[in-house]
């Protein structure tokens, strides 16, 4: 009796290291398996970056080529009967509006350079950098002053643009601007008349203490078009 | 021979049940398994040598298994590796009964020399 109990304890004894043993052993190849997920080292990112850049590149070009491929049976089209002509006309028309398109004219360019060093030598800090606020204050002032298409750092600036501050970047159509390098907005309007809203000595009053402030009149600015494809997954035309 | 159906068991229990232990208590854990062993290895050298008791066994079992995590988890508060300790000692201990049992089998199947 004395012997099966003692078997017995050893029994128990040994399922305890058993279910410990594998305890551990799960634990252990869990642990492996979220380490590995987080190990991906900077050069994999570095790689993987530049894979989707080069993949970008060759999306943007096969972009361009099914424009063309539009344009052309536009054109086509267009040469039909008055009426289709009056039709392209109004999608080109549409197209500059959505930023579809290249667009070149007169207009102005502003220079924002921002202030490495304050009075004292010392690199400024981040809170005096450029922030959204200005951008979006900026584009609202050439907008008003009539600019038909404006681009900053030739991001082309549509109606469904969003400007803001993520960490150090500033995030224009999912682009990243830095705001500590320069920062270069082209507008095409009435160049005579964006000059002269720019000219407004409170236009720039609080953005010049953070950085130089240039611009000047161009009459052949070229500004990209939007590098996005619209997709309206909730607004709908009302059917009447 | 119940001991190994006891270790089965023990890891099918493993396997299969999710018992959700901390996993700060992991290194604790690992000390831990190392006294474990250490004690089986002791018990089956006593039981070789016929003088194996199991108060003795199950006492030095968790003593050690408590006593290892007990100083990993002090060594832990204190900045000093003591667990370091645990895992010379159990690991000596283990290979001097290791030792000692194989020279036991040995002696034991050894042909006798007629």
């Amino acid at each position: 009796m004395r012997k099966f109990g003692s078997q017995i304890s050893v029994a128990l004894v040994c399922c305890i290291l058993g279910f410990m043993l594998t305890y551990q052993f799960k634990a252990l190849t869990k642990q492996d398996n979220t380490v590995n997920l987080g190990s991906q080292n900077n050069t994999d990112v570095t790689v993987t970056i530049e894979q989707y850049k080069k993949e970008k590149n060759a999306l943007e070009a096969k972009v361009n080529d099914l424009q063309n491929k539009v344009k052309n049976y536009e054109d086509a089209a267009a040469s039909k009967s008055d009426s289709t002509k009056n039709l392209v006309q109004q999608l080109k028309n549409t197209r500059i509006l959505t930023g579809e398109v290249d667009v070149n004219g007169p207009g102005i360019i502003v220079y924002l350079t921002p202030n490495n060093k304050d009075l004292f030598g010392e690199s400024s800090s981040v809170d005096n950098h450029i922030t959204d606020k200005d951008l979006v204050y900026l584009v609202n002032e050439l907008r008003f002053a009539g600019a038909e298409a404006i681009s900053i750092n030739d991001i082309r600036i549509v109606s469904r643009t969003g400007i803001r501050t993520a960490g150090n970047y500033i995030l224009i159509n999912d682009n990243k601007i830095s705001p500590s390098s320069r920062i270069v907005i082209q507008a095409i309007g009435d160049k005579n008349l964006l000059y002269s809203d720019m000219s407004f000595p409170e236009v720039f009053a609080d953005i010049k203490n953070l950085c130089d402030v240039k611009f000047q009149k161009s009459d052949n600015i070229t500004i990209k078009k939007y590098n996005k494809a619209y997709k309206f997954e909730y607004a709908k035309p009302v059917k009447e | 021979m119940i001991a190994f159906i006891g270790l089965i068991l023990g890891i099918i229990i493993g396997v299969a049940c999710n018992v959700n232990i901390p996993d700060k208590f992991s290194p604790y854990m690992s000390v831990a398994i190392l006294a474990c062993l250490d004690s089986v290895f002791g018990a089956i050298k006593a039981n070789l040598s016929k003088n194996f008791q199991t108060d003795i066994f199950i006492s030095g079992f968790f003593g050690n298994a408590l006593l290892a995590a007990g100083l990993a988890y002090l060594g832990d508060k204190l900045g000093v590796p003591i667990y370091l300790a645990a895992v010379i000692v159990f690991g000596g201990r283990i290979f001097d009964n290791f030792a000692i049992i194989r020279r036991l089998l040995l002696k034991k199947y050894k042909p006798k020399p007629h």
